[in-house]
């Protein structure tokens, strides 16, 4: 058995090396989350190995607005929403769940954020390509927003998942 | 070089085994007019379909279990997600 624990990222945690395919999310990682934690500028979660404190897959997650320009939703110039910034799980970890695990908790960890501060929406940014997986195969409750150019913005409505688990 | 249908289809999947999020917020998101229309009928919408309410509540009693164990888990257990 291998034994994790999942915790919210702090000094006790060995950080390097952490290598998941992507260089500016494991630059994120090595270099920022720390700091942007301890800045309250954004919250890294993690899975660790329980034994050595390893992290092996994180998540980041912050506040956020959409701005609604000159126009209005529901009465307000801004929706305020949570931003799924960052998620990286560990090359020898691969395929073993923790990318859904992490979804998961990014959707429970902003549902108490919004019973506090209210926010709407969970964004993510997913590759172009990647969209049609996220919204259709996987049932995940990710609706599209908007297209960049390499990349989709997806979000869940947090209501939603607050009603269907009442 | 062209790629056939079935290397794309291989350069999905291997997307999709890489289990990333990476959101560039260095631009502020400003909603268009179209945008705007848009999102509010999606968030007046309540239907949920039964696929989505099932990842929902387990996602919640995922978390339940998670915290009732001290935060725990291993590997094995995750992967029968």
């Amino acid at each position: 058995m291998t034994d994790l624990i999942f915790k919210e990222l702090d000094r006790d945690v060995i950080i390097e090396p952490f290598a998941c395919g992507d260089q500016v999310i494991n630059s994120f990682l090595n270099n920022l989350a720390l700091l942007n934690q301890e800045r309250k500028l954004s919250n890294t979660y993690t899975f660790c190995l329980k034994d050595s404190n390893k992290i092996i897959a994180f998540l980041t997650l912050s506040a956020s607005q959409l701005n609604t320009g000159d126009a209005r939703i529901f009465g307000i110039d801004k929706v305020p929403i949570v931003l799924f910034g960052r998620l990286g799980v560990d090359n020898n970890y691969k395929n073993k769940k923790l990318g859904i695990a992490l979804i998961k908790i990014a959707l429970e960890k902003s549902l108490e954020a919004s019973k506090i501060i209210a926010c709407r929406l969970l964004l993510v940014e997913t590759a172009l390509d990647m969209n049609s997986y996220y919204l259709e195969k996987t049932d995940m409750g990710f609706e599209w927003f908007r297209d960049r150019k390499n990349s989709s913005i997806l979000f869940i409505d947090l209501k939603k998942y607050e009603e269907s688990t009442l | 070089m062209m790629t056939t249908p079935k290397e794309k289809e291989i350069q999905k999947e291997e997307r999709i085994s890489q289990e990333n999020f990476f959101f560039d917020d260095s631009e502020e998101i400003i909603l268009t007019e179209q945008e705007i229309q848009d999102l509010e009928k999606k968030l007046e919408d309540r239907e949920i379909d039964d696929k989505t309410r099932s990842f929902f509540n387990s996602s919640h009693q995922f978390y339940k279990k998670l915290k009732e164990k001290d935060y725990t888990i291993s590997l094995e257990e995750i992967e029968k997600l």
